[in-house]
């Protein structure tokens, strides 16, 4: 899946992950084109740092831990660290979605967002629910 | 990461269709906040942050 480049760069930059990290993925074996080459990316990804673990599950057969992750979507991508932090990917995590996605399991992985003291304040000053979707390509 | 009320899905444009449609989806990134208000384009941290709280408070 990764080049052996990719591979070494990858390994590398998961170096920085010091603390457990939970990928857990929602497939679904009819209707997802992007399913399978998610679940092989994502299980060649694992392989990649010790920190680093997948669980699959499946949309229908699992349904009580899809409704846990209020997953209705797949592909979809939980990132977990010593909690659900509430963020998801829903789709192939290809191209500038992967660098997104790397970043991520690092920060999670240091269990930093990375955001400036400034922006932490600001945020934490919320209390009412604050949806995010971003959308992406993989371009 | 930062709290516990916020949550951030990164949704693939192209693999939705229906979902871009609905939030009228043209150019990427598009950040929609609540369902409610788009941002377009990739911001500076500070402001991304201001534009998105100021969203929120709608």
């Amino acid at each position: 899946m990764f080049t052996v480049h990719d591979e070494i760069e990858i390994k590398k930059r998961l170096e920085e992950v010091q603390d457990n990290v939970k990928l857990i993925l929602f497939t679904q074996s009819l209707n997802c084109e992007t399913c399978p080459e998610t679940e092989t990316l994502l299980r060649a990804l694992a392989t990649l740092s010790e920190k680093l673990t997948l669980e699959v599950y499946n949309l229908h057969v699992d349904r009580e831990k899809a409704e846990q992750y209020k997953v209705t979507r797949v592909p979809a991508l939980i990132l977990e660290g010593e909690r659900d932090y509430g963020i998801r990917f829903l789709g192939m995590p290809g191209g500038y979605e992967f660098a997104s996605l790397l970043e991520d399991l690092i920060a999670i992985g240091k269990r930093t967002s990375g955001l400036s003291e400034a922006s932490r304040e600001k945020i934490r000053a919320v209390t009412e629910p604050v949806n995010l979707k971003v959308f992406v390509t993989p371009g | 990461m930062e709290s516990d009320s916020i949550t951030a899905e990164c949704i693939e444009a192209t693999e939705f269709p229906d979902l871009s449609r609905q939030y009228r989806v043209m150019a990427v990134p598009r950040t929609v906040v609540n369902d409610q208000t788009a941002i377009d384009g990739a911001l500076p941290e500070p402001m991304f942050v201001d534009r998105i709280l100021e969203a929120a408070r709608k």
